[in-house]
């Protein structure tokens, strides 16, 4: 698995630093994350991700809906670790483009770690960011080799894989 | 000697339960109704085994009651072995038809073994 640290590929994102940086802070304080993300507007980022970028809202709203401090967990699962949700968010912002459409669904692992899923026009993306800051995915689409591992230190393939996703252009 | 229940090969055609949170079932547009996410059959344990329930032998709300809420998902033992993975029976005190699936769980296997799965009679999101 590959770790992420937030040096490890070239900032193109669209996200400014300071909204990754404030997510990731509220994100790592634990105890506020579920307040902090349900502030966040479901369908109008414009606040805390800027106009356009159309993934944003609705990932964090959805990320409020994990059981973050549930306790009884069938079958041993952990509870999400805000770590996870953290990497996953930067990882988002470096890999998707604004228009990109939004996850449909965001999962919690059974380890503690958080998974952002889309199923749409015949493709499956799934990346999964684990507490202790190891990311793979899984993507498989019609008439493409399916791919499971790691992503690699330039994110190229992911983000290859991210542009086969319809846009949104609303 | 003879031989027990655990000696004995599960038929494809049996089915068995598997609980789902109401935050690991996913839209799917590729598919249709909502369904489980496949991280609902991943890993459940150090082994990596997912824990299952033999519907023949247990109840929807037996398996639940200690998780109001739970949703529960029925799939076919054929249908996990279409993915190279096995049922194997692993009675525990609280539920004798307590059952892991065993063998590597890629997210891609999981995803198939979601897709094939359906909802039990009012364990299902409505």
């Amino acid at each position: 698995m590959t770790t992420a640290t937030p040096d490890m590929a070239a900032p193109q994102r669209s996200v400014p630093d300071d909204v990754l940086r404030s997510f990731a802070e509220k994100a790592i304080t634990g105890s506020r994350v579920s307040l902090t993300f349900s502030a966040v507007p479901r369908d109008n980022p414009g606040e805390t991700g800027g106009p356009g970028i159309r993934w944003l809202g609705p990932t964090t709203a959805a990320m409020a809906r994990l059981p973050w401090f549930e306790t009884n967990l069938p079958d041993g699962r952990t509870p999400p670790q805000p770590e996870a949700a953290a990497t996953l968010l930067w990882l988002l912002a470096m890999a998707l483009d604004d228009n990109t459409i939004p996850p449909t669904g965001i999962v919690p692992t059974w380890r503690g770690g958080v998974t952002a899923e889309w199923h749409v026009n015949g493709f499956d993306l799934e990346i999964e960011c684990d507490p202790s800051g190891a990311i793979e995915y899984n993507f498989a689409g019609p008439g493409i080799a399916e791919y499971e591992g790691p992503v690699d230190e330039t994110l190229s393939q992911l983000k290859r894989h991210v542009g086969m996703l319809p846009q949104d252009r609303k | 000697m003879a031989s027990s229940n655990l000696d004995v090969r599960l038929e494809d055609s049996q089915i068995v339960m598997r609980r789902v949170r109401d935050y690991e079932i996913i839209a799917d547009s590729n598919d249709g109704p909502p369904r489980p996410s496949s991280n609902a059959f991943i890993q459940d344990g150090p082994d990596g085994d997912v824990s299952v329930y033999l519907e023949s032998e247990t109840t929807p709300a037996h398996i639940t009651r200690e998780y109001p809420g739970t949703y529960v998902a029925q799939v076919e033992v054929g249908a996990i072995r279409e993915q190279g993975l096995d049922v194997e029976r692993d009675p525990i005190p609280d539920n004798p038809a307590h059952c892991n699936i065993t063998g590597r769980k890629s997210r891609g296997k999981a995803r198939a073994i979601a897709r094939n799965s359906r909802w039990a009679e009012g364990y299902g999101p409505t």
